[in-house]
């Protein structure tokens, strides 16, 4: 079962087509890695998914249903959304942000029962956060930090978890981590799309990977199979090292 | 073990609410005591109900009943509003007084009085505080409302607030007489002195319906304190949370205003001091803001009242003497990053 399917969709941002008519879909149990130059529209195609910018053309399904139909809560309750670098503006301890993730299961002051500190405790077991608990957020490192966030994205308990740049900003150790993360979510079950810069990365964690070039997805599929020196140079514009295995293809410019 | 780890806040959050409601109500009780004419409470008391009250039961009812309900109200006000402002814009120095809004909404209680309507229908003055109160509030979120760097935010705050300043100026400079100008800039002060059971009951219903926008904003504030993608992502809608603060501060604050005059810093400094003990979260921050504000507002009409000299102070005075250089240490240590 597709939880996100993308079909032809374009979209628009202050008059510039951002999106020209991209397709791609996410299944349960996919990890799913978005690539391609600054500027492509990954970031685009991600907050569309998420229901954060109007679509203007194509089709665009979440579980099944168009996203436009479908309440912001409701929709929250489904797609949960790692926005890059998002801000943390009150120094909340760690465990308070990632109940914020109980929102959409709350009623409308946002009070909590039993039920939603048992999933927010599961959810920072789950990122590997639990010890972090008590810390105010702002004081994290980075990698604490990204932690944080995936718990508070759990918390929502979405069958669909998008990810903008997870690791960018994060030391090796830490995005090694962060992958193995959301690789879990994906092998029990979930869902997850995730915008990646670093292809390496990207082959050897992602179960499918696409490539997106100027607002259209120019090759998509196994990751072995996306990666190729033909589809680097005509997406980055550089030549591609790759090593005996296919967990090992580097960016290069001789 | 998890049963150890949920009580634990579960307590915190409900010792702090309760020693914030016990401590309003004990200042309202000194602040019913004390006053430039000694009376015997407990006689007065007694007198309420006969059919012709001693003067002490006057006194007590129709002076100090209304100063103390007004001092609580406003008091929690401008606590609430001051702590869903900067939940909004999430900035601990947004605060009415300083964004303007007290200017605003005193500008048109201002031309009210001016004009005369208030002599026309008594309901005039708030809705004059009012639709002051809702124009800077609308027009701070319009110009700084999206980035919410402090700079901009306070920049604008002094932009809206030396225009409405000024207008008010060019109002007591063509005002008819002196004595109307002097009725003017003793309003504008800022004080509790000498109001009505009228003035509560004209103000309470509107200041109710903006407490209560107020307070149900709580979980977009806390939704918003990761950035406004996060907080859409959540299922919060945008356009209902700053809707919601702006119609409960202009409704709230602007109804305090055209009662009290301008009395500044409150919500700065309220909410401020009570943050870290509710773990910095914007939702739980508002009820314990707006107990703190009716408190620390009673006590420093107490304050005025009780201290000695020949003419009693002010207290938006007050208020303004104190909190400006609170407001300078905060801006000092936002500066260096500390908040």
């Amino acid at each position: 079962m597709s939880l996100l399917i993308a079909k032809d969709l374009t979209v628009e941002l202050h008059r510039k087509v951002v999106l020209r008519g991209v397709t791609l879909s996410v299944a349960a149990g996919e990890f799913v890695g978005l690539a391609g130059p600054n500027g492509a529209g990954k970031t685009t195609f991600l907050r569309a998914a998420a229901g954060l910018v109007r679509k203007s053309g194509g089709e665009l399904l979440i579980d099944g249903k168009p996203l436009d139909g479908r309440g912001r809560k409701t929709l929250a309750r489904t797609v949960a959304y790692l926005a890059h670098g998002a801000p943390a503006h009150w120094p909340m301890p760690a465990e308070s942000v990632v109940a914020l993730g109980r929102l959409p299961h709350a009623n409308t002051l946002g009070l909590l029962r039993d039920h939603d500190h048992e999933v927010v405790a599961a959810a920072m077991q789950q990122a590997e956060a639990a010890d972090l608990a008590n810390r105010p957020i702002t004081e994290l490192s980075e990698g604490e930090r990204a932690r944080v966030m995936i718990a508070r994205a759990l918390a929502q308990e979405p069958k669909l978890l998008l990810a903008d740049e997870p690791t960018a900003a994060l030391d090796p150790y830490h995005q090694l981590r962060v992958l193995e993360i959301l690789r879990g979510i994906a092998a029990r079950g979930g869902a997850v799309l995730a915008v990646f810069h670093d292809l390496p990365l990207a082959m050897r964690y992602c179960t499918r990977l696409a490539l997106l070039v100027e607002g259209r997805i120019l090759a998509e599929g196994a990751p072995a199979d996306v990666v190729t020196a033909d589809n680097v140079r005509a997406t980055y514009g550089v030549e591609m090292h790759a090593g005996p295995t296919p967990t090992f293809a580097l960016p290069y410019r001789p | 073990m998890p049963i150890a780890r949920k009580r634990r806040p579960t307590q915190a959050a409900w010792a702090l609410p309760a020693a914030l409601t016990v401590l309003p109500l004990l200042l309202a009780g000194v602040s019913l005591a004390v006053g430039p004419a000694h009376i015997d409470v407990a006689a007065a008391l007694r007198g309420l109900f006969d059919a012709e009250p001693p003067i002490a039961s006057i006194i007590l009812a129709e002076i100090r009943l209304p100063r103390t309900l007004l001092g609580l109200m406003v008091g929690a006000t401008l606590g609430l509003s001051g702590a869903a402002l900067q939940g909004l814009l999430r900035n601990p120095l947004a605060e009415p007084g300083i964004m303007g809004v007290s200017t605003t909404a005193s500008l048109g209680s201002v031309i009210v009085f001016y004009f005369g309507f208030s002599a026309q229908f008594a309901l005039a003055l708030p809705l004059g505080g009012i639709l002051g109160a809702l124009l800077s509030v609308g027009l701070l979120y319009l110009l700084a409302g999206r980035d919410s760097s402090v700079l901009t935010l306070v920049l604008a705050g002094v932009a809206v607030s030396s225009f409405a300043a000024a207008l008010s100026s060019l109002a007591l400079n063509l005002a008819p007489s002196p004595y109307a100008a002097l009725e003017i800039v003793s309003w504008l002060l800022g004080s509790l002195a000498d109001r009505s059971m009228e003035h509560v009951w004209l103000t309470l219903p509107l200041m109710a319906v903006g407490w209560l926008l107020l307070l149900t904003s709580g979980a977009a504030l806390n939704a918003l304190s990761l950035g406004e993608d996060t907080a859409k992502s959540l299922g919060i809608s945008l356009s209902i949370a700053r809707l919601q603060v702006i119609l409960g501060t202009a409704l709230s604050v602007g109804a305090a205003v055209s009662v009290t005059g301008g009395i500044a810093f409150v919500g700065l400094v309220v909410p401020h001091l009570l943050r870290p003990l509710v773990g910095h979260d914007p939702r739980r921050l508002l009820p314990v803001s707006a107990l703190g504000g009716a408190a620390l507002l009673v006590g420093a009409d107490i304050v005025v009242r009780v201290a000695p000299g020949p003419i009693e102070l002010k207290l938006g005075v007050v208020t303004a003497l104190l909190g400006a250089p609170f407001f300078l240490h905060l801006i000092y240590r936002t500066r260096r990053g500390a908040l």
